[in-house]
């Protein structure tokens, strides 16, 4: 049977277990809220959700208030209004709300596009939070122009004592909204309210570091912040990016999706989307080390080939020849010396591509993990193409001749004869299979460093270079529409320990990393736990 | 046969020491060490039995000595006294007057307790067997009648018992007054097999005991109800939530629960009827607020304290998800009394919409403090000038304030109503748990409602906003009030925000906190707008609005407040008048309560004019 209750003199369907809220919002009525989320168990905090009930002495949140038959809803009375607005003046009270207030406001929002770098937050203008922010939102549509009330600004101090979350409670409103993500989404229970009156706060128990709290830096506690309270260290005073790109992280495989916030053509920021549904638990790894990865300052750039001058060393050299040398002296092994290494990150256009030039040139197996470039040592393998740096290429006896193409230096990126600089997800278009088989698209965010490039062009230069015919793709599309054609081809496999580990190398990169890493370990083993207990 | 009297048989006196937590603090556990001792010196052990009581609710005149059967009341007993007591009293017959209650009105002391107003203008129901009976034997409750209420009731039906419980008209003493028959109602007819029954005993009020003392004097008493209200709702699980800085109240009612579950009245088939029930104690951590239904349930659940909306009401979804009723200690203690002595009865006593007794603990400025039960509906002025004896130094009476932090205060027009809920609620106040503080012309209203304000924002739980910043806010702009920075606005901001917090927090805790300011600001404005705009404290009652000033007629230098004085702001030869630097004193105030002479005043201070 439907059940109907009347909200704002609108009689409105609802279903039983819905909350005044939610039959409000499907019915295009809105209430004002600042902790209520969707995807989040509903609190009752903020207050601003409140409405007048018939037949109630005080006003209910609807967003804890489950519809009832027959019950009669006004949403907006004058009172509720007011009462809604000094609650809400109440926040800006204790806020750095200088700017929502300020006369020029209107003005100034058209001229200061980014923020200015302060030691902390003391006003929209210096806040990340500024293109998204929820207060902003409420005070729009509440119109608040002024506070009268005494100021309660509370000088916490900043929190910045683990590698990737600055939190500065100045701005919290105490929402809860990241202590039940956190606690009741995830079941980290990492944070929680502390003390009591105006002193509480979020804080970890105890107030451990975040790194001692159990806390494994998902991030979901900012995504859902309505506030700048919470925020990625290296994201902070960047300002209005100038494009955000939804992409595919390329970690491993889990075919996460985000956001890569570019500025001045850098990645500066990394975040889900907003959209709810795409919402899914980050790993360290895609949540926070993606910009300093992307942005490091041991890229590769420029093709290098090791020449003998004085001493043998890497040398520039322009692509073509980098290419042609590579190419002229492959085709003295014969396919039985040839082996190819397949790195986890490449877009499958750059896998397919690999694989069909592994087919032409070589007959061994396409090699994946560490483990089986040993077995290329017994087959008789003198010269190896790999996508990845591995430190089994100095042990590996017989080895003549080594491509490598990867992203960052490394010690087999000064034992190479051939360095071949490419890119990174962030800076190419592509397709990723993730789990159960979901194709993901890797979009193209930033350029790369140098004349880095995508590792599918790279495979098709060098197979052109060898008189290969079926390798002459003018786009990444025309190399879609021949895998969408082709047969499929056999991908080597990997358990799920390799794949959640994979990215864990890469991210090696990135000094937050090691330093989360490391202290992890001392700390699970200061607890008896094996050091391998890092969750990751 | 009332305890005193079985043991009669045996003795020919009682000699009852009250080891209630105040007296126990005052030291009774030693009187009663020496009492044992002296009996033994005069040979009178075998006449005359030493036992001891809870709390008589007079705990100001503790520790508190009775001798049964000529019912003597000894006041402030100190160890010395003892052997003058067993040596004239008991061996001789000759009462030692210097050792009675000094009744502050009469100006006289008074032997029999019967015969002290402060008892007599009582009328003592609920908090009857406190300090008559050993709260650690369940016999001395048994032999005032206890327990026959629950035989009684098990023979009818649960829907019988409710219905006993609707008709004697018994409201919740927790607080909000809600029907207690109705809320067992509720609970009853909630769908489902387990339910339980808590026992509200977080008392978190300040100056707040009335509930600490009934657990201490008469546990059985509230844990007989409990078991009833367990076997009319359905509940099979009961808990106190009692707070831990309340160790005795948790001894005692400990025991009750070990021996009432001795002899039957706890278990599986609980004297044979269906009710099975278990009762435990929960210690909770004394916030304030965990006494709100949901916060206390939270954390009984081991989470934060933090109170929830409702619906749903506890009644359909209270512990774990489970229909739960809840109830204060003196409502269960009413109900069994309503099933030992009959709901007509209890009817009888009282006013239409508020049946039964109230119990206060009364404070302030008046003669006799403690805690009193009268019945509901005696005007405010009996309370205060029969029971309490009037005020202090035969003073000004200028206020009372009732319901605690979330009450108000009621001015001298409304000496004569009568204290119900209505009543009450439609002066501004509330009942609340029991607060009763009484003011005089030295009190500064806006002091007051500060003070109460300081209390509630830092109990806040901290979840809403509008209770978390909201009294913040308030408490800073009286806080501005009373140190004479007030503006012209403050009334204005004060008013608006009280209301906003009012109606805009979560729970009664904030829902109720501006009360103080609200009823302030209703019957003594004037106090506000003097010290807003003419920096004035009325009652000179305010530090940064007054100086202390020697009078040079009276100061006959004797030094004293000179040397009391922590900042050295009063100078004076010996023999001569002192005088107070004004600009060096910091207006504490020891100097004027320090005085023999009572030469220092309080003066207004004299505005800086601002050109
Ligand atoms: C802030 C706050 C504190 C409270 N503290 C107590 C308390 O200490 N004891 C109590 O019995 N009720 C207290 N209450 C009332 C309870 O929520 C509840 O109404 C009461 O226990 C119900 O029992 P009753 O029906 O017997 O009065 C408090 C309520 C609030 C809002
Ligand atoms: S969170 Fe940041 S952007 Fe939002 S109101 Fe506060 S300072 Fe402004
Ligand atoms: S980063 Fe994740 S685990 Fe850490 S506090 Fe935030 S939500 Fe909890
Ligand atoms: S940090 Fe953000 S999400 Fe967490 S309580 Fe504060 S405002 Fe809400
Ligand atoms: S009104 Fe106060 S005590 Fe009640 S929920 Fe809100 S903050 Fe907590
Ligand atoms: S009020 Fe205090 S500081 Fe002032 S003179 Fe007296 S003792 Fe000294
Ligand atoms: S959205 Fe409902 S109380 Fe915050
Ligand atoms: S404790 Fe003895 S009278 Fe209160």
């Amino acid at each position: 049977m439907t059940k109907w209750m009347n909200i704002n003199g609108r009689r409105v369907v609802f279903e039983e277990g819905e909350t005044v809220l939610e039959v409000a919002t499907k019915a295009g009525i809105f209430i004002p809220t600042l902790c209520a989320r969707p995807d989040l168990p509903s609190f009752g905090a903020c207050r601003l959700c409140i409405i007048d009930v018939e037949g109630n002495r005080t006003y209910p949140n609807s967003c804890t208030l489950p519809a009832r038959e027959g019950m009669v809803v006004r949403t907006a009375t004058p009172d509720l209004q007011t009462v809604r607005r000094n609650v809400f003046q109440l926040i800006l009270a204790e806020h750095p709300s200088y700017c929502i207030i300020c006369k020029e406001h209107d003005e100034c929002e058209k001229v200061r596009h980014g923020e200015y770098k302060a030691g902390r937050v003391i006003g929209c203008f210096t806040c990340s939070n500024k293109e998204i922010c929820e207060i902003r939102e409420i005070s729009e549509y509440l119109r608040v122009k002024d506070i009268r009330y005494p100021m309660l600004y509370k000088n916490l101090p900043l929190e910045r004592d683990d590698p990737f979350l600055v939190r500065d409670y100045n701005l919290c409103i105490l929402c809860a909204r990241c202590i039940r993500a956190c606690q009741d989404v995830l079941g980290y229970s990492a944070i929680a309210l502390t003390k009591r009156g105006h002193d509480t706060k979020v804080g970890t128990i105890l107030e451990v570091s975040h790194l001692e709290s159990g806390c494994v830096f998902c991030g979901h506690c900012i995504d859902v912040c309505p506030t700048g309270a919470l925020i990625a260290r290296g994201s902070t005073w960047f300002g209005t990016p100038d494009k955000s790109v939804t992409t595919t992280c390329n970690l491993c495989s889990h075919g996460c999706q985000m956001v890569i916030d570019v500025k001045w053509d850098k990645v500066v920021n990394v975040h889900p989307p907003y959209e709810l549904s795409a919402r899914r638990e980050y790993c360290v790894k895609g949540r926070f080390c993606i910009p300093a990865l992307v942005n490091g300052r041991d890229r590769l750039k420029y093709p290098t080939v090791k020449r003998k001058v004085i001493k043998e060393e890497q040398y520039p050299v322009p692509w073509d020849e980098a290419i042609t040398h590579t190419a002229d002296k492959l085709k003295g092994y014969k396919p039985e010396e040839i082996g190819i290494i397949l790195s986890p990150s490449l877009t499958d256009e750059a896998v397919y591509l690999l694989l069909k030039f592994a087919q032409r040139v070589s007959t061994n197996p396409v090699v994946f993990i560490e483990e089986d470039i040993k077995n290329l040592q017994s087959q008789g393998v003198k010269a190896i193409f790999s996508t990845f740096n591995s430190n089994v290429f100095s042990e590996f006896d017989g080895l003549e001749f080594l491509i490598l193409q990867d992203i960052y230096q490394s010690n087999s990126s000064d034992t190479a004869e051939v360095v071949l600089p490419t890119t990174m997800f962030a800076e190419e278009d592509g397709t990723k299979s993730g789990e159960e088989y979901m194709k993901y698209a890797i979009n193209k965010a930033v350029e790369p460093p140098g004349e880095a490039l995508p590792s599918w062009i790279i495979v098709s230069r060098l197979a052109q270079s060898m008189g290969l015919d079926g390798f002459n793709h003018e786009s990444i599309e025309n190399l879609q529409d021949e895998i969408r054609n082709a047969e499929p081809l056999e991908i080597p496999k990997v358990s799920k320990q390799q794949l959640e580990y994979m990215g864990v190398p890469i991210a090696d990169k990135v000094e937050e990393f090691r330093l989360y890493i490391t202290s992890k370990r001392a700390i699970n083993q200061s607890k008896g736990k094996g050091v391998l207990d890092v969750q990751i | 046969m009332t305890q005193v009297e079985s043991l009669q048989k045996y003795y020919q006196k009682t000699v009852l020491i009250c080891k209630g937590t105040g007296c126990v603090s005052s030291k009774s556990d030693e009187i009663s060490e020496e009492f044992e001792e002296q009996l033994k010196n005069f040979n009178l052990q075998e006449k005359i039995k030493v036992d001891f009581t809870g709390c008589h609710g007079f705990c100001a005149q503790g520790p508190i000595v009775i001798i049964e059967p000529e019912g003597v009341m000894y006041a402030q007993v100190k160890s010395p006294n003892v052997k003058q007591i067993v040596e004239s009293h008991l061996k001789n017959d000759v009462l030692v007057e210097d050792l009675f209650f000094m009744d502050p009105k009469l100006n006289k002391r008074i032997g029999n307790y019967k015969n002290i107003d402060f008892y007599s203008k009582q009328t003592r129901m609920i908090l009857g067997n406190c300090g008559h009976i050993n709260p650690e034997e369940i016999d001395a409750y048994m032999n005032t009648g206890g327990y026959s209420g629950l035989r009684s009731a098990l023979e009818k039906k649960p829907e019988e018992i409710i219905q006993i419980i609707t008709d004697s008209g018994l409201r919740g003493r927790g607080g909000a007054g809600f029907s207690t028959g109705l809320k067992w109602q509720f609970c009853h007819d909630a769908p489902g097999s387990e339910k339980y029954i808590i026992c509200n005993a977080d008392e978190g009020d300040p100056g707040a005991f009335m509930d600490r003392s009934l657990l201490e004097a008469d546990p059985h008493s509230v844990l007989e109800g409990m078991i009833i209200g367990a076997y009319a709702i359905g509940a099979s699980h009961g808990i106190i939530y009692c707070r831990a800085e309340y160790p005795l109240a948790i001894k005692r009612f400990s025991r009750a629960l070990v021996t009432a579950k001795e002899r039957g009245f706890l278990g599986d088939n609980i004297l044979n009827s269906s009710l099975s029930l278990d009762i435990s104690v929960h210690e909770g951590a004394g916030a304030f607020v965990c006494g709100e239904e949901t916060a206390l349930m939270a954390s009984i659940e081991g989470h934060r304290g933090n109170p929830r909306t409702r619906p749903p009401f506890p009644a359909t979804s209270g512990l774990w998800g489970k229909p739960t009723n809840i109830n204060n200690v003196k409502t269960w203690a009413s109900a069994s009394w309503i099933f030992k002595n009959g709901w007509e009865k209890f009817h009888g006593i009282g006013v239409e919409n508020a049946t039964g007794t109230a119990i206060f603990s009364l404070t302030g400025k008046v003669k006799n403090l403690g805690l009193i039960e009268v019945p509901m509906g005696t005007p405010l002025r009996e309370i205060v000038y029969e029971i309490g004896g009037g005020i202090l130094d035969d003073r000004e009476f200028k206020a009372v304030q009732t319901g605690g932090p979330s009450g108000g205060c009621l001015p001298p027009s409304h000496l004569d109503s009568p204290v119900d809920y209505e009543t009450m609620a439609a002066s501004g106040s509330i009942m609340g748990s029991g607060g009763m503080i009484v003011l005089d012309e030295t009190n500064c209203m806006v002091k007051l409602a500060h003070y109460f304000l300081t209390f509630t924002q830092a109990e806040s739980c901290g979840k809403c906003i509008p209770c978390r910043i909201g009294t913040r806010a308030m408490l800073l702009i009286l806080e501005r009030i009373i140190t004479g920075k007030g503006e012209d606005k403050d009334l204005m901001l004060l008013e608006e925000l009280a209301y906003t917090v009012k109606m805009g927090s979560l729970c009664a805790l904030g829902q109720t906190a501006p009360n103080p300011v609200l009823t302030t600001l209703k019957y003594f404005r004037n106090e506000y707008q003097s010290h807003i705009f003419e920096k004035r404290c009325l009652a000179k009652d305010c530090q940064d609005l007054i100086n202390y000033v020697i009078d040079e007629s009276l100061c006959n230098g004797c030094t004293i407040c000179a040397r009391n004085c922590p900042v050295s702001a009063i100078t004076g030869e010996k023999g001569q008048v002192h005088f107070i630097d004004t600009a060096v004193c910091v207006t504490c105030g020891i100097c004027h309560s320090s005085c023999p002479k009572t030469a220092i005043f309080k003066q207004d201070r004299p505005q800086k004019v601002v050109p």
